[in-house]
């Protein structure tokens, strides 16, 4: 302790460099969690606990395409709940004035159990329309009219629904007649893109799969088919690997360093009767006082910066949990990188004090 | 005897061969009794000390500490003797750079898990001792060199060991310094009764030690009373 408070600037030194990881690695978690959100937040959102796609459409909706009787297959499945789903990427133009929207348009009958609110289940029941994600609220009004890129068809805004965005662009609900007129025109033949799917139990998903010919997969599972997740969530982690791991390598270099250059120390501590775990201990529990500290502040301005940050563009999201797991990871990580000075400690001979090589 | 070398002997590899550093050295020091250790360099007065304060395990012949037969104990047990037992005053005091000088004493007693306030008070009145009270809260670049090796003494006191070794401690002293130091050495190891071998070039320490062994080739050569220069 006593080396810490009169080497503080070493120290300090090196607190600074796992303090700027730390700031980098919480705006990154604060950016990742963002991105995840931006991704599939629509899909998470909705009550269902598995998808069935087009077998070989790779849990991707715009790849899939189901109809009536895959429909019936998994109805008639028992302790499963069914509803078609059609889901679209579209472009939303004003019939007046206002902004152009991208929207992720999903398609559900007004009956389905993923509409679970009585006034939602009205707005689709009722004439077409559309009803959008909330942060879209202020941008639109109930009774904007949009004009659907591709088609012919006037939407009217009928309500706002829960935020959630899927494939980074907002969600917005319509009734699955509408989305198929959308989508297929004319020549819709009851096809949309999935079933959505609640189980209330274990269900033998390979055979209902085979006879309804669909491919399930899990809710979680169904989130690398929104466009650009899975390389995105890659992307984030290898970062954040990095990160950790870079932090553990400088804590690491820079305790070996402090070992070789206090080498006679250790073996004037030895001497004087102190074990290997005296030494480790009061060495690496130093080194843990300075990660620590530094991390907590890192992770604090770190904070700090992606609430300043996250008002724009930028999909940052930042949470207490994401906040504080990165902080332990880097702290954990970057004490056990001294692990790496802990052989050379132990091979001190004590010989070393009187000036001897061993 | 507080300190017995019965036939140590220490062997060095030497390219191809082994050097001989130490050869069936026998020595015995009584508590109390102060011994200077001279010879030319690479002689192997160090490396005698180092065997003597279990800091090095020789190749053949028996360390007695204080009555207990090392060579058979291990690696703990040695480390946990040689810190209740050996106090060591090292060439140029060898402290540590960013303790004060009371807290060089005070690390003592926290290694051996027993730093309380009778420890604090028992480091004061070694300073005090030594007269360094009013160093005490000194970093070891704000003491001369006497003073370094003042605490340096103190803290090879402060394990109320059985045995002191010293590694040149006059080395790095003017003629003056040099031999108060060695009387204060010389002094405090006959009041508390400690078997002291003390490894030297200088004059001083050889006036205050009651006897002078001589090693040559790692072999005790010649043994003469104190103060004398005749082989």
């Amino acid at each position: 302790m006593r080396d810490l408070r009169r080497n503080w600037r070493r120290f300090g030194l090196v607190g600074l460099v796992v303090g700027l990881v730390a700031v980098l690695s919480t705006v990154l978690s604060a950016l990742a969690t963002g991105l995840v959100s931006d991704g599939i937040s629509g899909l998470r959102g909705l009550p269902l606990t598995h998808l069935a796609f087009e077998p070989g459409s790779g849990a991707v909706f715009t790849r899939s395409t189901l109809d009536a009787r895959a429909l019936e297959a998994w109805r008639a499945t028992p302790g499963v709940e069914a509803s078609p789903l059609g889901v679209a990427f579209v472009n939303a133009a004003p019939t007046t004035t206002g902004p152009r929207l991208d929207l992720a348009l999903w398609g559900v009958p007004a009956d389905s159990f993923l509409v679970a609110r009585p006034e939602a289940r009205a707005a689709l029941s009722g004439r077409p329309g559309l009803v959008l994600s909330d942060e879209l609220e202020g941008q639109v009004e109930v009774g904007d009219r949009f004009t659907v890129a591709g088609s012919d068809l006037e939407l009217p805004v009928l309500g706002f629904t829960y935020s959630g965005s899927y494939g980074h662009v907002p969600i917005a609900f319509t009734s699955l007649a509408t989305w198929q007129e959308l989508h297929y025109g004319d020549d819709a033949r009851g096809r949309f893109s999935a079933v959505a799917l609640r189980f209330d139990g274990p269900v033998d998903t390979s055979a209902v799969d085979r006879a309804a010919g669909t491919a399930t997969r899990s809710k979680a599972s169904a989130y690398s088919g929104s466009p650009g997740f899975s390389a995105e969530t890659a992307t984030m982690t290898m970062i954040r690997s990095f990160l950790v791991v870079i932090s553990a390598l400088i804590v690491g270099a820079f305790f070996t360093i402090w070992t070789v250059q206090r080498t006679r120390q250790i073996g004037l501590m030895k001497a004087l009767g102190a074990s290997n775990g005296y030494i480790v201990r009061d060495g690496v529990g130093q080194l843990a006082l300075v990660v620590v500290f530094f991390t907590v502040v890192g992770s604090a301005a770190g904070a700090l910066l992606a609430g300043v940050a996250g008002g724009g563009d930028v999909p940052i999201e930042l949470t207490l949990t994401g906040t504080v797991t990165t902080g332990v990871i880097l702290a954990v990580v970057g004490v056990l990188g001294s692990a790496v000075a802990l052989r050379r400690i132990t091979r001190v001979e004590p010989i070393v004090a009187l000036g001897v090589e061993p | 005897m507080s300190l017995e070398l019965r036939g140590v002997t220490v062997t060095v590899p030497d390219g191809d061969g082994i050097r001989t550093l130490l050869d069936a050295v026998d020595l015995a020091v009584a508590p109390g009794e102060v011994v200077a250790l001279t010879g030319a360099s690479g002689s192997g007065k160090s490396t005698l000390l180092a065997v003597a304060g279990l800091l090095r395990r020789p190749e053949a012949g028996e360390v007695v500490l204080a009555g207990t037969p090392t060579s058979g104990l291990g690696g703990r047990a040695r480390t946990k003797l040689r810190g209740r037992t050996v106090g060591v005053v090292y060439q140029s005091a060898n402290l540590f750079p960013s303790l004060t000088a009371i807290e060089q004493l005070e690390v003592v007693a926290h290694v051996q898990g027993r730093l309380d306030a009778d420890a604090r008070r028992r480091a004061r009145g070694l300073l005090a001792d030594l007269g360094l009270a009013e160093r005490a809260g000194r970093l070891p670049h704000h003491l001369s060199g006497g003073e370094r090796q003042r605490v340096g003494l103190a803290r090879a006191l402060m394990a109320e060991p059985r045995v002191l070794l010293a590694d040149e401690p006059t080395a790095s002293l003017d003629p003056r310094l040099a031999d108060d130091v060695a009387d204060l050495l010389a002094g405090q190891a006959r009041d508390r009764d400690l078997a002291t071998l003390v490894v030297t070039h200088d004059e001083a320490p050889l006036r205050h030690a009651d006897r002078r062994i001589e090693l040559d080739g790692g072999a005790l050569r010649a043994v003469t009373a104190a103060g004398s220069t005749a082989r």
